[in-house]
């Protein structure tokens, strides 16, 4: 296993290329824009060491039996995949945002099952490919990005009619020694700090759309592969520490545009070529992965959000207030309550055919769709404990002007005891994680609320459900 | 100096903690003054100490070879130590602690 140090240094070794602001950024793991979210990924390498979190971190290879970092890990109990969810909460609790590893983790993970169940139907050699890609993985502890969102150009149309073909991701040329894809992935989570990244369709696919069904891993370096870095609510926001809100770990993922021009890939790294029956289950498995995630690291984020507001309600001098009080303890409740779906759809998970478990789909789209509900909930009520000052707040700059510091120093003053800098670092957290592009995450990733509402009617047996009623209504139906 | 006990410390992982573990284990260390604390994958201590910080205890248990004790929360839930063995003055100084439990 990598520490969250050899992690940072190992990004060094890349040559990878990034662009923000219509300018490649040379250095970019010294790049203000770029570190934050090379710092909260570190901590996924760093709290594999820490005494008090190595259980939930580290686990045991099924394939060496070596210990490996739990993000490269294929579950195998139902443990395995609560464990999973309490990590993911431990870690975002000290982070406060995304920290990226997941994607690639459940898009490991869907692979591994996906492979397993087309070598058995179609005789494919795909599996043993991913186990030894696996294998690497865990060897040498690399971060790998999940990459399945696909631009998606006209939503109306699948994606071989569309106007201009590369906007999916697509098989451009077969040889002897592997494959070409062109296209591009977009709002690439953590893909700039990553090592590799594995490719997967975006959605279900057709026989006409067989170029499309393509998975495959490949460096983030690899000649022909270019990332545009995203803008976030507050990337001209470098100049101090107090401004940026969470100046170690920044805002979200750090997602980029990845563009793939002409990519080479060797076929050993290829799991998907042409088998456009099964793009449909590999979404799904990855989709349901990746949903069970969010009640772990948005609770995790929540805990801080909670924290953050009772500590800035002690700071206004209102946390006695029965309201306040109240409103704290609505936002403990949301919080637990997307917990508890996720360690739900953990608990009630079951082993595939390849061994590795799933988890219950229903109950992980029920939680993901509570996330693009409840967050916005949880940060309603943050803002409305913590008072409009979030939003008006001078800089840092004003708060230490030796001009007029001192008015901001006694005009945006709280309770006596508390110095003004601690309220200004308070509200900036808050606005951090509740507004703006962290916000908009938590409605639109790993997936927008129609994919999960499409899969909660998919699941669910209404039939059922119709059944019990007309059965209790004394309703006898003839066959 | 040799210390007078040497603790293997395994924690939960503080997902969703009722208590600081480590807090704890800096109060025994307090308590105790000749304590070394080691890390549960030593190869060796006096007593192997595991720490659930919420009620589900969901730590892992490692292969259990000499004297242990596992807390859940406030509570000794478990422990296997020998009488007069030098285990037996960290159960004492947990109770002084005031955990609850056998």
């Amino acid at each position: 296993m990598m520490t969250g140090a050899e992690y940072i240094e190992s990004l060094r070794k890349l040559n990878t290329k990034i662009y923000a602001f219509g300018k490649e950024l040379k250095d970019f793991v010294d790049n203000p824009m770029i570190r934050p979210h090379i710092n909260s990924a570190a901590l996924t390498y760093d709290m594999a060491f820490d005494p008090m979190f190595e259980d939930l971190v580290t686990t045991k290879s099924h394939l060496t039996g070596k210990k490996i970092n739990r993000f490269t890990h294929v579950h195998h109990s139902a443990e395995d995949l609560v464990k999973k969810v309490k990590m993911l909460r431990a870690i975002a609790q000290r982070t406060g945002t995304c920290f990226q590893r997941c994607v690639g983790h459940d898009a490991l993970n869907a692979v591994y099952l996906t492979t397993y169940d087309m070598d058995k139907k179609l005789g494919t050699q795909y599996h043993e490919r991913m186990k030894n890609y696996l294998l690497r993985i865990q060897a040498s502890d690399y971060m790998v990005a999940g990459a399945m969102t696909d631009p998606k150009g006209d939503r109306g149309l699948r994606a071989s009619k569309q106007a201009d073909p590369d906007l999916f991701v697509h098989v451009v040329e077969r040889n002897d020694k592997g494959i070409v894809i062109r296209g591009a992935k977009a709002h690439m989570t953590g893909i700039v700090n990553s090592h590799d990244m594995l490719i997967m369709p975006t959605t279900a696919l057709t026989a006409e759309d067989a170029d499309y069904a393509v998975s495959c891993a490949l460096p983030v370096d690899a000649p022909g592969v270019i990332h545009i870095f995203g803008r976030q609510s507050n990337d001209t926001r470098k100049n101090g520490n107090i401004d940026q809100g969470n100046a170690r770990y920044g805002i979200v993922g750090g997602e980029a545009l990845t563009i793939l021009e002409d990519v080479f890939v060797p076929w050993d790294k290829v799991f998907m070529c042409g088998e456009w029956e099964f793009a449909g289950s590999l979404v799904e498995f990855f989709a349901s992965y990746h949903r069970q995630n969010y009640g772990g690291c948005k609770g995790g984020v929540s805990d801080v959000i909670v924290g953050a507001s009772a500590a800035i309600a002690e700071y206004n001098g209102a946390a006695k207030a029965s309201h306040i009080r109240d409103k704290v303890t609505e936002m403990i409740h949301l919080t637990e309550t997307l917990y508890c779906g996720s360690l739900a759809c953990s608990a009630e998970g079951r082993p595939t055919p390849s061994g590795a478990y799933f988890v219950d789909p229903l109950l992980a789209n029920v939680t993901k769709q509570n996330v693009t509900r409840f967050i916005y909930e949880i940060c309603r009520l943050s803002h409305d404990i913590a008072g409009g000052f979030i939003a008006t707040l001078p800089s840092e700059d004003d708060l230490f002007s030796p001009e007029i510091g001192h008015y901001v120093d006694k005009y945006f003053k709280g309770v006596a005891n508390i110095p003004t800098e601690t309220r200004f670092r308070m509200a900036r957290l808050i606005e951090n994680l509740t507004a703006g592009t962290a916000l908009v995450e938590s409605m639109h990733g790993a997936g927008s609320p129609q994919a999960q509402r499409v899969m909660i009617m998919r699941q669910a047996n209404l039939e059922h459900k119709k059944n019990l009623a007309k059965n209790l209504a004394g309703i006898t139906e003839k066959k | 100096m040799t210390s007078e006990l040497k603790v293997g410390v395994k924690y939960c992982g503080h997902c969703n903690p009722h208590i600081n573990g480590p807090e704890l284990v800096q109060n025994l260390k307090q308590r105790l003054q000749n304590i070394e604390i080691v890390g549960w994958d030593s190869p060796a201590y006096d007593v192997l100490l595991m720490v659930s910080a919420c009620m589900s205890g969901c730590l892992n248990r490692p292969p259990l070879k000499g004297p242990w004790i596992e807390i859940v929360v406030n509570e000794i839930r478990e422990y296997q130590i020998t009488d007069g063995s030098k285990a037996g003055l960290l159960l004492k100084a947990l109770r002084d602690e005031g955990l609850a439990g056998k």
